[in-house]
């Protein structure tokens, strides 16, 4: 018998893998891997969802994983390496999987990479197949079939410990002589065997296919049989299970524990009020904990600003540097902390075994409008973040409920749209904080509405069908892994800062080129500016020039620049572009500068308050003033002395800005997922002509109730 | 938990037929457990279960009805819709209890 503290290695004897006390055990003795291996070693890692899989790759690779796609396919792997006897080992961590079928994408492109079919990606040379000891019969039918496929292979059987704390003994032995493989027994969570799971690795890998043993007449058996394959396998796997586990008595505790919080979290009732409350707190957490350090990054971001504003020269490097490059890395950093913690959170509901609870408490009031129950925890995820939540998407495993998912993401209310609720709310309801909290939620549920209500349109429209009917795994419940969660969170993070940041930073930098050209010289002011505000800046450059304090200089310097600075962003390429525009958002209430704003704003939508800022003449600095801004926007007049801003006016950019796409980097992302640019032209087209048509309406019911 | 459908009568091994598939898993009560005999269809959601473990021979316990509901199969537990589940059929047990039947699997 196995335990964990009593790991076991069996080799390869007259076709059968049999316990061989001769094998060294020794690391100086390991088995020394070919000259083959000098080209890059892969080895596959497989099993069922829950086996632990994630966690075994993480113990292994440390924090050197990355996820990837496969190429030409939408399906995710993640790929970390490992040192095994001086050699460097490419992990392949495959999807989680039931079986290897050809119904499903996802299975099929597994299957396909363990036999090297996928164009640039080489037949792994092993691979690990991680098992659930506490559940041995089920998690048996996908290794039987990874045997089958040829691929020399080693079992880690993984939760061991759980196992024995439920009463049972595997013998590992006679299950290594079943599949005709190693097995070892592993606690993926502690590293416990984990060096004898190397070295059986090793050896497998030295050993290569040849030498693997004649496949088991039970596994072969599965293969042939014509009537149902699943039967079959099923039959074997429990046989084989039934032959290597003994129970000692009937504790089984674990089990009674998730039987008794599953009564109450599983309940129409109470399950609903603990999953609403629960996610609730997910969601509180988000917004109160990473507000520090998203307020430590702003800082972080202002400060270099400024030491890069005094250190340079005034002039176009400057406003590079400072507002192109400075405030574009930025602008997507403070966003990093909510979506570690998103991460970090989610990851230790699903680590818990909660997850899987919501999906199947959220699967009923989801289907109604054509969703699986799998969609509802990245839509919450979406409050904080549309990219994160599009990647999240991959927990949906039918294709148009995933397609119509990440289609409607981006309707609900991120935290980028969050400084332009702000900035509409403080303009009209400012002394009115009551009506401004109301028109806030507004917002939100109207993003909410509209995700709904166009997930219902997709479902009857373009992607026709019911949701994919909930089959869902519950596993037991069980202590999260703190380690797991936080290299989760970091490997998110980074894939976000790099995906989006490189994107958010060239796009930074092409607007601000476009904002900034052409110049305009003081030799054709009289083309653009007023002679009044050109009066005005000279006196103010006089007084500047006589001013006998520096500082005082250079406060009247930016005076100066600050009124003309919106006069030079109409001269730009930006500025002409908004006029050109006026036509298409006139029925809005939108003049040119707000078009400037709100085109500006097309690759990141929060751009639009700096843009407004710049455009009113008040400077990037004063648009943090909320009451500045505002006073400012209130302030503005048409040529008519009518203002620009009116409730009809300020309630139909909310709308725009609740509804419209006015984000590349998550236009990008829908791309990268869906494999095709088609879907993310539908978002962005959608989500446009939706944005439009809502503020046209609101602009002009209000103007008529006004 | 009162059952969300329509009284049944139990169906013992010997009164069924051959062409009778057998009690469809939706109208199973909590606590009761059977054999699987019969799943019909054989559409993609269908194949997603058989992979999961509900296919011909396993053994079936009905942890708690309802839509969706929560099946034991094989020491896994399953939520599964009411639409997909009413497309698998069992053989009751005898009257032993499920959670016994359960324990020993």
């Amino acid at each position: 018998m196995s335990s964990c503290g009593s790991t076991t290695a069996v080799r390869a004897t007259s076709g059968t893998w049999t316990r061989d006390p001769r094998r060294p055990v020794s690391p100086v003795s390991l088995p020394v891997l070919p000259a083959r291996a000098a080209v890059p070693v892969t080895v596959a890692l497989a099993g069922n969802p829950n086996a632990g899989k994630t966690t075994l790759f993480n113990q292994l690779t440390g924090m050197r994983g990355k996820t990837a796609n496969f190429a030409g396919t939408t399906t995710s792997v993640r790929l970390g390496s490992f040192e095994l006897d001086g050699k460097s080992i490419q992990l392949l961590d495959l999807p989680g999987l039931y079986a290897m079928s050809e119904h499903k994408t996802e299975e099929r492109t597994a299957r396909d990479a363990l036999l090297g079919k996928l164009s640039g990606r080489p037949r792994p040379q092993a691979a690990i197949v991680v098992v659930d000891a506490t559940n041995l019969a089920r998690n048996l039918y996908l290794a039987g079939q990874v045997r089958e496929l040829g691929v020399p292979m080693v079992i880690a059987l993984n939760m061991i410990d759980l196992a024995e704390a439920d009463g049972l003994e595997i013998d590992t032995d006679s299950l290594a002589v079943e599949l005709g493989s190693p097995v070892v027994a592993v606690n993926s969570r502690s590293g416990h065997g984990f060096d004898l799971l190397k070295r059986e690795l090793a050896y497998v890998l030295d050993s290569g296919p040849d030498a693997m043993p004649a496949l088991p007449e039970g596994i072969a058996a599965c293969g042939t049989c014509t009537t149902c394959p699943h039967e079959a396998r099923y039959d074997w796997a429990e046989e084989v299970g039934a032959r290597a586990v003994r129970a000692k008595g009937t504790r089984l505790m674990s089990l009674r524990l998730t039987e008794a919080i599953d009564r109450w979290l599983t309940h129409p009732i109470h399950g609903v009020a603990g999953f609403v409350l629960i996610m609730a707190a997910v969601f509180i957490s988000i917004f109160t904990v990473a507000q520090y350090p998203m307020a430590w990054i702003e800082a972080g971001f202002g400060f270099a600003g400024d030491v890069f504003g005094a250190i340079l020269p005034s002039g176009d490097l400057n406003s590079f540097v400072v507002n192109g490059l400075i405030g574009g890395i930025g602008g997507v950093l403070v966003f990093l902390p909510q979506i570690c913690f998103l991460f970090f959170l989610i990851t230790l509901l699903e680590d818990s075994g909660y997850l899987a609870r919501a999906a199947f408490v959220a699967d009923r009031p989801m289907s109604r409008v054509g969703l699986p129950g799998r969609a509802f925890v990245p839509m919450l995820s979406a409050h904080a973040c549309a990219i994160p939540a599009i990647m999240s998407t991959r927990v949906i495993e039918n294709w148009r409920d995933r397609l119509v998912s990440i289609l409607v993401i981006p309707l609900l209310t991120c935290t980028a749209r969050l400084p332009v609720y702000v900035m509409i709310t403080a303009l009209l309801f400012a002394d009115r904080p009551v009506v401004g909290g109301v028109v806030f939620t507004g917002a939100y549920l109207l993003g909410m509405t509209a995700a709904i209500g166009m997930a219902f349109v997709f479902k009857s429209t373009i992607l026709p069908g019911a949701s994919s009917p909930l089959v869902i795994e519950l596993p037991r419940y069980r202590l999260p892994s703190l380690r797991n969660a936080l290299l989760t969170a970091y490997d998110r993070g980074r894939a976000f800062v790099t995906r989006a940041g490189t994107i958010i930073l060239g796009i930074s930098v092409v607007l601000w080129v476009l904002a900034t050209y052409p110049k305009l010289d003081e030799s054709e002011w009289s083309t653009v500016v007023p002679a009044e505000t050109i009066a005005q800046v000279a006196d103010l450059r006089t007084a500047a020039a006589i001013a006998g304090d520096e500082t005082e200089a250079e406060a009247l310097e930016a005076e100066a620049g600050a009124l003309l600075s919106s006069y030079e962003l109409e001269y730009s390429v930006a500025g002409r572009v908004g006029k050109a525009v006026e036509p298409v958002f006139a029925p809005l209430g939108f003049d040119w500068k707000i078009n400037v704003g709100v085109i500006s704003s097309f690759a990141a939508r929060e751009v639009i308050v700096a843009t407004l800022a710049i455009v009113y003449g008040i400077g990037e600095d004063a648009a943090e003033d909320e009451e500045t801004l505002s006073a400012t926007l209130r302030a503005q007049r048409h040529a008519d002395g009518s203002p620009v801003f009116t409730t009809a006016t300020a309630l139909a950019l909310l709308v725009f800005f609740v509804l419209a796409m006015q984000c590349l980097p998550t236009n990008v992302v829908t791309r990268r997922e869906t494999g095709s640019w088609k879907w993310p032209a539908l978002q962005f087209g959608y989500m446009t002509v939706l944005a439009w048509t809502a503020a046209f309406v609101v602009y002009q019911m209000v103007s008529v109730l006004a | 938990m009162p059952s969300v459908h329509a009284p049944r009568q139990p169906v013992e091994p010997e009164q069924m037929s051959e062409s009778d598939p057998g009690v469809p898993a939706d109208r199973l009560d909590a606590g009761e457990c059977g054999l699987i005999c019969h799943i019909d269809g054989d559409h993609e959601d269908i194949e997603r279960l058989k992979t999961m473990g509900v296919c011909l021979g396993r053994r079936l316990h009905m942890v708690k009805s309802g839509d969706p509901m929560i099946v034991s199969v094989m020491g896994t537990r399953l939520g599964i819709a009411a639409r997909l589940s009413r497309h698998v059929f069992l053989r009751l047990d005898d009257g032993r209890p499920c959670h016994e039947r359960h324990l020993d699997a």
